[in-house]
């Protein structure tokens, strides 16, 4: 009985399978409606574009004026016209892609092994698109070069390896610090421009003169918030005492608390000692490095580092104040953090963005979130959510926070001191080598991403996603208006900021590229710690943890001796 | 003659013998040619391999890679505790899991007392997955724990995964608690073709159950038993403790194991071609070590356990 | 046999069971609270379960979310973009076919074909069985990653890529512990019932097929039921080799990851696991005596 029931669904199996050999192809989809059916009568390209926060809302109002834009135009014989499939959810992230055997032709993806894809040949070569104008439509074009819009820094990324363009930048994100402007507002946590105004340094009222902020330039976007590191703890203080939680950060990643000190870095460090940590090599400029400590204070020295000293890249003095906040915040963790940041295993990110949102709603008000500047895409259900909490709730005003530039007030600058971006995502857009061979494809491969990169396309992608694209470009000042706060925060910041970008140009890094994971890894007592916070959660100083990154002189020398010149 | 008509057909039996054998064995021994070793052999030999950036592919390099193994274990500091980790969750699977799995499905193979409910629960976080089940667990003793002692007591407490002291023990737990569905199913499997007419003689003899567990049915089931055992072993070299379940790819270092350093070594060196014969060599180096002592317990177990009862 | 003492005392013979009760009917206590748990999680609101995250949901059964069940059924969708055919809108439906087509056959496959080796290397006394057997036990330790590349490029070379014959033909391999399990199995069945059919004139099919196998018949119910929750449950494999082949697993996973919708709370996720165990659980309910176990009657035994 049993057996003959097994016969039968075996057979009955393996008729389902050849059936669906014989329908050519593949039949797990056979029984389903089709949404979008295949053009014979146009030339068709597949797009890969990554699933996300930023979505695909995008990608779907380009290829709509890109189809109409080239509706009359031939790329094969006998087909007119042009129709863009999307895969609008791809899974798999630009780590991992099997690109030869892939049949997707265009991606839009992140946390790309870019150097990886270009020494094995994987990618097309689109140095003809970056070098010329975008396109705007089949016979029009812009004035000015792809390339001119792109960073000289992530021109040489991406030409490090052999000089040839592979990749143009998706969109460019940044991890670090955003806060909630009305509890900053509501609770007078703003420093006032008046230091020694009896209240601790911060504001009385509302309409008192602000301080100056990082940047050191009054009436701007930073005012008020914290200049040194000094004030930075002195502010986290002052949130206790009015009964503002000034940290949350999902508990069940440790690592995100890591953005925090990338941000410091940056922000003390600046935008050349940040990129030291992509290339070992600060290309001929001075940057802060730590030899020792006398007690807690650190030993600095100004000097340049190339590849025969890339090892003192893990004694920038940057990284180690971004250690000295995060051990100031570990330290006190239960009156600095949101209980459950505090390592629970439970709380996702989803779940510390919705906290945060509701925070102030419910009066239990956090003053900063940890976490990157897409945050508030990801949080959107969340904040649909938060509309039930009562008045307010829906006119929220949350602002990305430029971090501190100096340590204390002895160090402080003199005069202006530009923001600093970290750009971890590695997002790009690329066409997959193997339709190399088809030569009409190509070309409709080529004009569609030159046709993605005009700035009226880069405009659209920043007003549809609120999140900016990894090249230079502006925004109409309608568009501007239209942002929403948080966007708008973001983006003023970055018309000002030096954006680091994580590709690196020296082709030592390339060729090794283990160098930079794990900046953050730490080993000393016979253990390796992956984040800093394990390390504090644990009792070690910032210094020690510090001190366990760093590479022995003579074991650099031994390990990368052939990329030093002599 | 007659002694002669049986050689000719025990030959010919012989050779039947062999060709149905050799026709049921062809199609897996083929499909393991194909999508084992064909599909494996690069990866394999890549440990005698390097990239060279000049030519953008792999060449050549003999013994090479071999020396960078030793490297990899200098730059591991956590590698004892690795070690270590892997060995504690090993022993607790044996001195805990394996007798409970064993008094388990005894109690279900002898029917007694709500065993349709227990069969059930045991196998219910198999049902479930281990994502499903370490979400739970998670909530379990990261929210409810520490929230029922506060009521009791009145004072905070940190959850059990959220405390660094107390993480290693919970996850240990959850390995033990969710890990008696597989052998437990597949003991009483094996306990259930046990003749009936054994356990009948012995019950007139008026065997206790204990008894009958060591004596009559462990040697019984004891080719399951010492597989379950050896399974376990090969466990100590690539088991994970559930690790990637509960933390994905950024588990503490202080909670490694082999196996989740080795999975991690290896998920990291595969989008770089740089990096990938050092893992290779590694895994022959660790293949080399893990392989003779799997054998050789097992070849103990065979000599040294109860032949017949 | 062994010496076996006579127990004097009936009542002790239950000691030992009332034992083992104990620490089952504890263990079956810590399970389900978790469960319950997640099942009333799964009837709360988010809003809710921020306040009252191991508390019943509020109010009287009937006012509870019963609602989010219906609301993951509805999302219970992912689009499929095939090559040269377009994009498909696929629904629950044919996703558990997929599932099941995937599911069954794969099940059965990986549950046979090691109980064919296995049978084979344990009863043939041949060297190349004994080789097979410890072949199994290496291939066992040898760590094998990043092998997708390669099993992808030999998949498509074949024309199998994206083909459910395809995926039968991958499963059917016997590496693993479960040919382990079957070559004990088969060792402990004695060799007198199979001699004495050989000598009633059986072929070695026959001997296979009509002895051999049912006597196992047990443990390979349970391998099947085993594996059959295994890919049940795998969005992995499908997504990679099959992806045309949307599966429920893979359903709950796109849902878990779609930013917007219901699955994007902690409640709506628990609703889906809730959902996608659901089948498996009375499967399980309704076959774990037939597959597996206790099945006294008529079974040939020893």
């Amino acid at each position: 009985m049993k057996k003959k029931t097994i016969a039968f669904i075996l057979s009955a199996l393996f008729a389902l399978s050849a059936a669906s050999v014989t329908a050519c192809g593949p039949a797990g989809t056979n029984n389903s409606k089709i949404d979008v059916q295949i053009d014979e009568d146009k030339s068709q390209l597949y797009v890969a574009n990554l699933q996300g926060g930023i979505g695909y809302a995008w990608l779907d109002k380009v290829i709509k004026r890109f189809e109409e834009a080239y509706k009359d135009e031939v790329f094969e014989e006998g087909k007119k016209g042009v129709q863009i499939i999307p895969e609008r959810e791809y899974t798999v992230n630009g780590s991992y892609l099997l690109l030869p055997t892939d049949d997707w032709e265009v991606y839009f993806n992140e946390a790309v092994t870019y150097n990886t894809y270009v020494m094995k040949g994987e990618l097309l070569d689109v140095s003809d698109v970056v070098k010329a104008p975008a396109k705007t439509g089949p016979n029009t074009k812009e004035s000015k070069t792809i390339e001119s819009k792109l960073s000289p820094n992530m021109q040489a990324g991406l030409t490090a390896y052999n000089g040839n363009y592979y990749a143009i930048p998706h969109y460019e994100a940044y991890r670090g610090v955003s806060y909630d402007v009305d509890v900053f507002k509501d609770y007078k946590l703003f420093f006032a421009a008046d230091k020694d105004n009896g209240n601790d340094g911060f504001i009385i009222d509302d309409d008192d003169v602000p301080s100056v902020g990082p940047n050191g330039i009054p009436g701007d976007y930073d005012d008020g918030l914290p200049a040194t590191l000094e004030e930075f703890k002195k502010l986290c203080n002052r949130m206790v005492l009015v009964g503002v939680t000034p940290f949350i950060w999902p508990g069940a990643h440790a690592g995100y608390t890591e953005y925090i000190v990338d941000a410091i870095e940056c922000s003390i460090g600046g935008a050349d000692e940040a990129s030291v940590y992509y290339n070992y090599n600060s290309y001929d400029k001075p940057v802060s490095v730590v030899t020792g400590f006398d007690g807690d204070a650190p030993q600095i020295t100004r000097q340049t580092i190339d590849n025969s000293t890339g090892y003192l890249t893990k004694q920038l003095a940057g990284r180690y104040y971004g250690y000295d906040m995060l051990d100031t915040i570990v330290k006190n963790i239960d009156s600095y953090a949101y209980s459950l940041s505090n390592n629970n295993s439970t709380h996702s990110q989803i779940a510390a963005q919705e906290d945060y949102i509701r925070s102030d709603l419910i009066g239990k008000p956090i003053g900063m979130i940890i976490d990157g500047n897409y945050w508030w895409n990801e949080a959107a259900p969340a904040y649909q959510r938060s509309l039930t909490l009562g008045e307010g709730a829906a006119d929220r005003h949350f602002a990305w926070m430029p971090m501190p530039t100096a340590v204390g007030e002895a160090d402080r600058a003199a005069g202006a001191k530009e923001p600093v971006l970290f750009n971890a995502m590695r997002s790009f857009c690329f066409v997959n080598a193997n339709i190399a061979n088809k030569p009409a494809k190509v070309k409709l491969a080529k004009e569609f991403i030159s046709f993605c990169y005009s700035d009226e396309s880069l405009q659209e992608f920043t007003t549809t996603t609120g999140v900016a694209k990894g090249l230079k470009y502006e925004l109409t000042s309608a568009q501007e208006k239209d942002l929403n706060y948080y966007a708008k925060s973001c983006w003023e910041m970055r018309k000002k900021a030096t954006v680091v970008s994580t590709l690196p140009q020296n082709r030592m890094i390339i060729e090794n590229e283990a160098l930079i994971g794990y900046l953050h890894k730490s080993n000393f007592d016979h253990q390796s710690y992956n984040t800093a916070f394990e390390g504090f959660l644990a009792k070690y100083s910032a210094a020690k943890y510090f001190m366990g990154q760093w590479i022995d002189a003579a074991k650099w020398s031994s390990d990368y001796g052939k990329y030093i010149n002599n | 003659m007659e002694f002669a008509k049986k050689r000719v057909s025990a030959q010919i039996g012989k050779r039947n013998k062999l060709i149905f054998y050799t026709l049921m064995m062809a199609l897996p021994i083929i499909q393991f040619i194909i999508f084992w070793i064909f599909v494996n052999i690069n990866s394999i030999l890549l440990a005698f391999r390097t990239w060279d950036f000049d030519r953008g592919d792999y060449v050549w390099n003999g013994l090479k890679t071999f020396g960078n193994v030793v490297n990899l274990f200098k730059e591991a500091p956590f590698m004892l505790s690795a070690i270590k980790n892997s060995v504690i969750v090993y022993l607790i699977g044996l001195v805990l899991g394996t007798p409970l799995s064993l008094i388990f499905s005894f109690y279900l193979y002898k029917k007694k007392i709500l065993s349709g409910l227990f069969k059930t629960i045991l196998f219910l976080p198999h049902i479930l997955s281990a994502l499903i089940m370490v979400l739970l667990y998670k909530y379990m003793v990261d929210r409810a724990i520490p929230a029922v002692h506060e009521m009791i007591t009145g004072s905070a407490m940190k959850g059990l995964i959220a405390n660094t002291d107390t993480r290693l023990y919970a996850i240990l737990f959850y390995n033990v608690w969710t890990g008696f569905g597989t052998s437990t199913m597949m003991y009483l499997g094996a306990m259930s073709g046990i003749s009936d007419s054994v356990v009948e003689a012995a019950e007139l003899d008026g065997i206790t159950p204990l008894q009958e567990l060591w004596y009559i049915t462990i040697p019984l089931i004891w080719p399951t038993f010492t597989t379950f055992v050896v399974v376990g072993f090969v466990g100590l070299f690539t088991g994970q403790m559930n690790l990637y379940n509960f933390y994905g790819d950024d588990a503490p270092y202080a909670l490694y194991t082999f196996g989740y350093y080795l999975y991690k070594a290896a998920k990291e060196a595969a989008p770089l071609p740089q990096n990938y014969p050092d893992i290779a060599a590694l895994g022959l180096c660790f293949t080399a070590i893990a392989a003779p002592c799997t054998l050789l317990l097992r070849k103990m177990l065979d000599k040294f356990g109860p032949k017949t009862v | 046999m062994r010496k076996v003492r006579v127990s004097h005392n009936k009542n002790k013979l239950h000691v030992f069971y009332v034992a083992i009760f104990v620490i089952l009917f504890l263990y079956v206590i810590s399970i389900a609270l978790p469960i319950l748990f997640g099942l009333t999680t799964a009837l709360k609101t988010q809003e809710e379960f921020l306040d009252n995250v191991i508390g019943l949901p509020y109010g009287a059964p009937w006012k509870w979310q019963w609602r989010n069940f219906i609301t993951i059924t509805e999302q219970f969708w992912v689009q499929i973009t095939i090559i040269g055919k377009g994009r498909f809108h696929v629904t629950f439906w044919p996703m558990l076919i997929n599932t099941l087509e995937y599911a069954v056959g794969s099940a059965l496959i990986q549950a046979l074909v090691p109980c064919l080796v296995g049978y084979l290397t344990s009863k043939f006394d041949y060297k190349f069985s004994k080789f097979v057997y410890a072949m199994v036990i290496v291939l066992m330790v040898v760590p094998i990653v990043g092998s997708a590349p390669s099993e992808m490029a030999i998949l498509r070379r074949l024309n199998l890529f994206d083909t459910m014959i395809g995926n039968y033909i991958q499963k059917f391999n016997f590496l693993g512990m479960f040919y382990l399990v079957f070559y004990a199995v088969f060792k402990g069945v004695s060799n007198d019932i199979l001699e004495a059919a050989y000598v009633d004139g059986a072929s070695e099919l026959r001997v296979m097929v009509q002895i051999a196998v049912p006597m196992v018949k047990n443990v390979l119910g349970t391998v099947v039921l085993l594996k059959f929750i295994d890919f049940w449950n795998d969005y992995q494999t499908p997504m990679l080799y099959m992806p045309s082949y949307a599966t429920l697993a893979r359903g709950l996973f796109a849902l878990s990851h779609r930013s917007q919708g219901g699955a994007a709370t902690v409640p709506g996720q628990m609703a889906g696991c809730m959902l996608l165990a659901l089948p498996i659980l009375i499967l399980f309910i309704i076959f774990k005596d037939k597959l597996m176990g206790n099945i006294s009657m008529g079974g040939v035994k020893e």
